[in-house]
């Protein structure tokens, strides 16, 4: 696997969508100690303080539209994964679509970005970007979410035994990196069906109540699961089913 | 935290031994890693390497070129019939929801009337925190924009027309 370890940058995924634009397609992971413009969902602000993990892989991306979306799963598990290797397990909860939690907490946000370059008159390449912000030493107060940190949740005898485990954002990244290639691999090979259920497997608060705020409208119900596409199954208190593929949701009593 | 590496060359050894160590965590069989103009590869010593976690990393043929673009989708149901007759009518490849800026408080990537040239984002659809640009296939004016700014779109919805 091939890193790109950079003092600091606008943001990891926009440098990787330059790396693109010039015809490197990866694989590829880039770190920065610092971002001056990270950014979440609908160019919301991702605070980015040093010392937290700010992250992009680069892959070439051959399959179709859905595939793209269900990539979105593959990081999630893949950064489930990797907080393994530092906190207890029981600790980690997956919200959909991606959200990783802490102890029910914010603690990374992921975003892709997908666009294709145009190689000669006959052919373009297409290609993903993966974002991935941890909140590794410090997060931000008063977020609409609850937030922590990863630091907070790390046993002490993990930091100060014989051996103690590297935090360092470097060899998280290498872990992520290293768990989104098996992920992604799965995904190709074999399909959305694996990546679902191990997704479910660790889902916070499915089958459960959902809030679901999307642009045009506001709804709740019971989330039942995902669909064969990663859609977010409804089913709203007269018993319609909603598939939902974007936008909000709140879980439980959040 | 702790173990991020100094900038100085006796620090160096230090980070090639802790790349050595997250090989052996990680599963990845080789790191090589760019800083600046410093450039370090960490490879598993010779001979076979077995894969400790990753059954076979993923390195599905990469580099071959899809053949057509995703907008136009075969036998694609629509509700928008004229406008799906429409030659120049750009098709969403999936289910999602569509922007047609980049941001909310920025200005749409094209207005009616704009002249794009191929390739230019139109609008974004996303799906599951994927967002994906849904470009021009071809040059020309923008005719018609069927979709509001953070509506749901349907596969196959029409979204806008290139004449």
């Amino acid at each position: 696997m091939r890193f790109i370890e950079l003092d600091s940058v606008d943001s990891t995924n926009a440098q990787a969508k330059r790396l693109a634009e010039q015809g490197d397609f990866g694989p590829v992971w880039i770190r920065a100690d610092k971002q001056s413009a990270g950014r979440g969902r609908r160019g919301r602000t991702w605070t980015s303080e040093t010392g937290n993990l700010f992250c992009s892989g680069l892959y070439p991306h051959d399959g179709n539209a859905h595939q793209l979306a269900q990539l979105s799963f593959a990081a999630s598990l893949a950064l489930a994964d990797t907080l393994e290797h530092y906190v207890p397990r029981n600790l980690i909860s997956l919200k959909w679509p991606n959200d990783v939690l802490l102890a029910r907490a914010k603690t990374a946000g992921i975003l892709l970005e997908s666009g294709h370059t145009q190689l000669n008159i006959a052919h373009h390449q297409k290609w993903i970007v993966v974002g991935i912000g941890v909140n590794l030493t410090h997060h931000p107060d008063m977020t609409e979410y609850p937030a922590t940190h990863v630091m907070a949740h790390i046993p002490q005898e993990k930091l100060t035994g014989p051996e103690p485990v590297m935090t360092g954002a470097q060899t998280v990244l290498a872990i992520l990196a290293a768990r989104f290639t098996h992920w992604r691999h799965m995904l190709l090979t074999q399909g959305f069906a694996p990546i679902g259920q191990a997704w479910m497997e660790r889902s916070y608060n499915i089958p459960g109540a959902v809030n679901v705020r999307l642009p045009s409208e506001t709804f709740t119900g019971e989330a039942l699961g995902l669909d064969q596409n990663g859609a977010l199954r409804v089913r709203l208190e007269n018993g319609t089913i909603r598939d939902v593929h974007a936008g909000d949701v709140f879980f439980g009593a959040e | 935290m702790a173990s991020t590496p100094k900038k100085t060359a006796s620090t160096d050894t230090k980070l090639v031994r802790e790349l050595a160590k997250i090989l052996n965590d990680t599963g990845l069989t080789e790191i090589e890693m760019e800083k600046g103009s410093l450039k370090i590869r960490v490879a598993k010593g010779g001979g076979q390497i077995v894969q400790a976690m990753a059954p076979s990393p993923a390195q599905l043929a990469p580099a071959v070129s899809a053949p057509a673009r995703v907008s136009q989708p075969v036998a694609a149901p629509t509700t928008k019939a004229d406008a799906s007759a429409h030659p120049g009518a750009a098709k969403s490849p999936m289910v999602g929801t569509v922007y047609t800026r980049p941001s909310p408080d920025a200005d749409a990537f094209v207005k009616v009337g704009d002249k794009v040239k191929e390739g230019d984002t139109i609008v974004l659809i996303e799906a599951m925190k994927t967002f994906n640009p849904i470009t021009a296939t071809k040059s020309g004016k923008i005719e018609e924009i069927l979709v509001e700014d953070a509506q749901p779109v349907e596969f196959g919805e029409v979204l806008f027309i290139i004449a």
